[in-house]
């Protein structure tokens, strides 16, 4: 009886470890930094489409926070060919010093240059700068990825985060289009900067997914002295599925200097079969 | 002996012509080339979209008035391609290589072109320029002005 018991205990045991093991090998087998790259449903070759980017950073295992992210997208994707970015945001230097800046939403942007939607996650760190010590608090962000006037001869950027909770304050990264070799159409650049130090916090992004031509954008006209609304241009699919699809390759530089690379593949939509 | 001596000479002499008349030709050709000088202005609108494959078609005046056929790879960075312009005795090709300068619903841009083929007159014609422009990017509408030298 007593070996009975035991034996069932023993298994009890075992059943509950082994979901619990299984979870600690999927997390450890889970790469450290993972990169997302999709169209929706109903996208389809030679039509304009939203493209949906994600990137998740595992904290316990990468915690030093993203400085710069650099994503490489294929030159076959109409970014240029779109018509995003029908306006430009510029922000002075010393908003992007602060990091955080004034307003709310698009903090006097103009809707005419949103280029992209999405959503981050990040961990707030607050006190002494090592990984034990701070308090962490993790936040949650609308993003908006907005086009800004030529640096330097390239195409700017200008991400602007939401904080929706805990922390309702906007964030301002400056990014950029730079060129990028064969087979690559350039590569988008997002510079995170540090906090400045009278906050006594740091950032660490932890993830960041974003639609670039999101259905919502509205872009606004004036014609014939009356305000209407349209909807900007997405992406343009080329009309045929490139050899090797839609290759993404994201470099991300960490702010002790290490880099991580991770890539990915976007399926080309299927193709709609004939009635 | 003396037979053999004769048909060389005549030989001889049928080389000489021959080289003469090649260079005579050449030196004909040389002088029938001519440079000008090109100032083109075109109006270009779309008429197909692939990815960031543009293709435009549109109107010339200028030096050498006439239609033009476009394709053209647009990437954020880059505009790179060709367009074909048909005028009056041929076709002329032309790659481009240029950037776009401003964002904005009317882009500019600028580059460089050279010559990369031509028909009729234009058959073997040399040359390069540069160009600017700007375009809509609602409607891919572009209004590009262009100068440069032809030889042909």
């Amino acid at each position: 009886m007593r070996i009975a018991t035991a034996a069932a205990a023993a298994l009890a045991v075992a059943a509950l470890a082994a979901p619990a093991a299984g979870a600690a090998g999927r997390a450890a087998a889970e790469p450290p930094v993972e990169l997302t790259a999709s169209l929706p449903a109903g996208a389809r070759l030679g039509a304009e489409s939203p493209v949906r980017l994600g990137l998740r950073i595992d904290p316990r295992r990468l915690p030093t926070p993203v400085r710069e992210l650099r994503l490489r997208f294929p030159a076959s994707l109409g970014i240029a060919t779109s018509g995003l970015g029908a306006a430009t945001c510029r922000r002075t230097a010393a908003e992007f010093e602060a990091v955080m800046i004034r307003g709310y939403g698009l903090a006097g942007c103009s809707p005419n240059a949103v280029m992209g939607r999405g959503t981050a996650r990040a961990e707030v760190r607050f006190g002494p700068s090592s990984t034990e010590g701070p308090i962490t608090i993790p936040e949650l962000a609308s993003v908006s990825m907005l086009a800004a006037p030529f640096d330097d001869g390239r195409f700017g950027l200008l991400f602007l985060a939401n904080g929706t909770r805990p922390f309702g304050v906007t964030l301002a990264y400056k990014g950029r289009i730079e060129p990028a070799p064969a087979p690559w159409g350039g590569a988008l650049t997002l510079l995170i900067a540090p906090v400045p130090n009278e906050f006594d916090a740091e950032i660490a992004l932890t993830a960041i997914a974003f639609e670039i031509g999101a259905p919502q954008i509205r872009y606004r006209e004036r014609r014939n002295g009356r305000t209407s609304w349209y909807r900007p241009e997405g992406v343009v699919l080329p009309s045929r599925c490139p050899r090797g699809a839609f290759p993404f390759h994201a470099q991300l530089t960490f702010a002790d200097g290490t880099t991580h690379d991770v890539r990915t593949t976007m399926r080309c939509p299927t193709p709609r079969t004939r009635r | 002996m003396s037979g053999q001596s004769t048909v060389r000479q005549r030989t001889l002499w049928w080389s000489f012509f021959a080289v003469v008349l090649a260079a005579l030709t050449l030196a004909a050709g040389t002088a029938q080339a001519r440079t000008v000088n090109v100032n083109e202005r075109a109006s270009l609108h779309l008429t197909r979209k692939s990815g960031s494959t543009i293709y435009q078609a549109g109107t010339a005046t200028g030096t050498l008035p006439g239609t033009i056929t476009s394709r053209f790879h647009v990437t954020v960075t880059r505009v790179t391609g060709s367009f074909k312009v048909t005028t009056r005795g041929g076709t002329l090709t032309m790659s481009v290589n240029g950037s776009p300068r401003s964002g904005g619903t009317v882009a500019r841009f600028a580059g460089t072109m050279r010559v990369v083929g031509g028909t009729g007159k234009f058959a073997g014609a040399r040359g390069s320029g540069t160009f600017s422009g700007t375009v809509n990017r609602r409607t891919w509408a572009a209004n590009v002005s262009a100068s440069g030298r032809l030889t042909y």
